[in-house]
């Protein structure tokens, strides 16, 4: 008894720091996860649409100027991609070359002659990708004078882009539906945890305690919490995305540094605002109670 | 006399209804406490004391007749103001207890915190000056539950002078003490509005009331009533 105790136990109705933090925390991190994937799959689509290629045949009997002019219309037309290697020549010789070493069948040997033509293969701007632009695309390409003709799979495309529209619809839905379930999920977290505080809150109310001076450290706190488990939530997606660049190769062309730190930044402020406004709305709520209503 | 009539009280009730949850539980109330007055309010559980002291700190809302508090009027009294009208107040409540986790001088600083004091030489001199004022000058470092009942009791006494109060508002402030303890608190009280604060103080103590000829409000029946004579009690 003669000795004063120091130490301070947890005492029920403390607030639940490690809680708060922890189902914050999950909560940020299943959207963070969403997020990563919504970007892996964003970036794919890209890439993809990006990768859409079409073949322009050229007349056999055209001179190297007439190619170099073919070329340059080519590359500056505005249905190509705007990328390096946009328009990429395929000449006959080459093309027999790979053909033979790919199929052992030497066809000078029974045809004389090389019945392959050059041949430019394009990328195609995503914005040009539906069948009414490319037929659009083909006339215009097939007017130029030195062009036989140019070849591309007519439904891929038209199948490609509504399945990009119809996923990317779908994951925007569920991103949507997710991103309101952890704001109602973190609320209420921490309406639990202020629920602990309703008689502190009380008690300072009459004192005479000004609402904002009741409110500040429960904000700051808030917030606080809610940057911490944007933080936690953070690392632990960056060693996901670790150990997934590790397994998977490839997987690094679909995201860069930026868009993770942005995804990061995000998470963070996602959390603290969540937390802030939370915090908030829920201490409004009970600095507007009656003490009869508070039990 | 009657010229001075207002500024001499610190409570002035005027055909007031008191509600709780919508239910009127007094109605036409009248009634003033004056400056340094010690006035009884007695009467049944449920009979409508804790609302018209909660009606009182604005703690329930007030609709109907006139109510001056401390030099506020309660009556769409704005939100903002009602902090303001608690630090002129003292409550003592059963529901209001101290913090138990943190000590004592904890408990006080933090209250002193939270109604506008910053000097922290300012805040120690009136701490040492409230408990010593309780009779609890050693127990700055003590924790709640080191206390006795009574202790305590002086404890949330003290924090209720903090801010030089002009009233008291009590409600059972001797209601879980035994005899004894509850007859030194109230010996306290006594003190207390000797050097100049009114108080308001509830209790369903007979023993106490009857023991202390001081005047009695009475709610029965719905209406508030002066007590002229103790025998009627």
């Amino acid at each position: 008894m003669a000795s004063v105790k120091k130490s301070r136990k947890r005492k029920l109705g403390s607030y639940p720091s490690f809680s708060v933090v922890a189902s914050m925390f999950l909560a940020l991190f299943v959207l963070g996860l969403f997020a990563l994937f919504l970007l892996l799959s964003k970036n794919l689509s890209t890439a993809i649409q990006e990768s859409i290629q079409v073949q322009v045949y050229l007349e056999k009997d055209i001179s190297e100027s007439q190619r170099i002019q073919i070329e340059k219309t080519l590359s500056s037309s505005e249905f190509v991609l705007q990328k390096e290697r946009s328009v990429v020549l395929i000449t006959k010789d080459s093309a027999a070359e790979k053909f033979i070493a790919e199929t052992g069948e030497d066809f000078y040997e029974f045809l004389g002659d090389n019945p392959l033509r050059d041949v430019y293969i394009v990328n195609i701007a995503p914005d040009y990708q539906t069948d009414e632009k490319m037929a659009i695309v083909q006339k215009e390409v097939e007017s130029i004078s030195g062009v036989y003709e140019m070849d591309y799979v007519k439904n891929m495309l038209s199948s490609i882009n509504t399945n990009i529209t119809k996923i990317s619809l779908a994951l925007i839905g569920f991103a949507i539906i997710l991103l309101i379930a952890v704001i109602v999920l973190i609320n209420n977290t921490i309406k639990l945890a202020l629920f602990s505080q309703r008689f502190l809150i009380r008690s300072m109310q009459l004192v005479g305690a000004k609402a904002g001076f009741i409110r500040k450290p429960f904000l700051y706190r808030a917030f606080f919490h809610g940057m911490l488990a944007g933080a936690i939530a953070s690392v632990f997606l960056y060693s996901i995305i670790n150990y997934g660049m590790s397994i998977i190769p490839g997987i690094d062309i679909l995201l860069n540094i930026e868009i993770i730190a942005i995804l990061f930044g995000s998470l963070l402020c996602v959390g603290a605002i969540v937390g802030f406004f939370g915090t908030f709305m829920a201490i409004r709520k009970y600095l507007k109670m009656s003490l009869d209503e508070l039990y | 006399m009657m010229s001075s009539f207002s500024s001499q009280h610190v409570i002035e009730v005027q055909k007031a209804t008191i509600y709780q949850e919508d239910k009127p539980v007094l109605s036409n109330v009248n009634f003033d406490v004056e400056k340094g007055e010690f006035v009884f309010l007695i009467g049944r559980t449920g009979g409508g004391k804790s609302s018209l002291l909660k009606t009182l700190y604005a703690d329930l809302p007030f609709r109907e007749g006139y109510m001056n508090v401390a030099g506020y009027l309660i009556k769409g009294l704005k939100k903002q103001q009602v902090p303001m009208l608690r630090r002129k107040l003292g409550i003592i409540f059963q529901d209001f207890q101290l913090f138990p986790d943190r000590t004592v001088s904890e408990n006080l600083i933090f209250v002193m915190q939270a109604t506008g004091w910053k000097e922290k030489s300012k805040m120690k001199a009136r701490l040492t000056e409230v408990l010593m004022r309780v009779g609890l000058g050693s127990a700055q470092s003590k924790m709640p539950h080191q206390l006795s009942g009574g202790e305590q009791q002086r404890v949330v006494i003290a924090r209720a002078l903090l801010n030089e109060p002009v009233a008291l508002l009590a409600d059972e402030p001797t209601g879980n003490l035994d005899p004894v303890v509850s007859d030194e608190i109230f010996k306290l009280f006594l003190e207390i509005n000797n050097s100049g604060t009114a108080i308001l103080m509830a209790t369903h103590d007979h023993q106490l009331v009857k023991a202390h000829p001081l005047r009695t409000l009475k709610c029965e029946n719905g209406r508030v009533e002066e007590l002229k004579e103790m025998e009627s009690f």
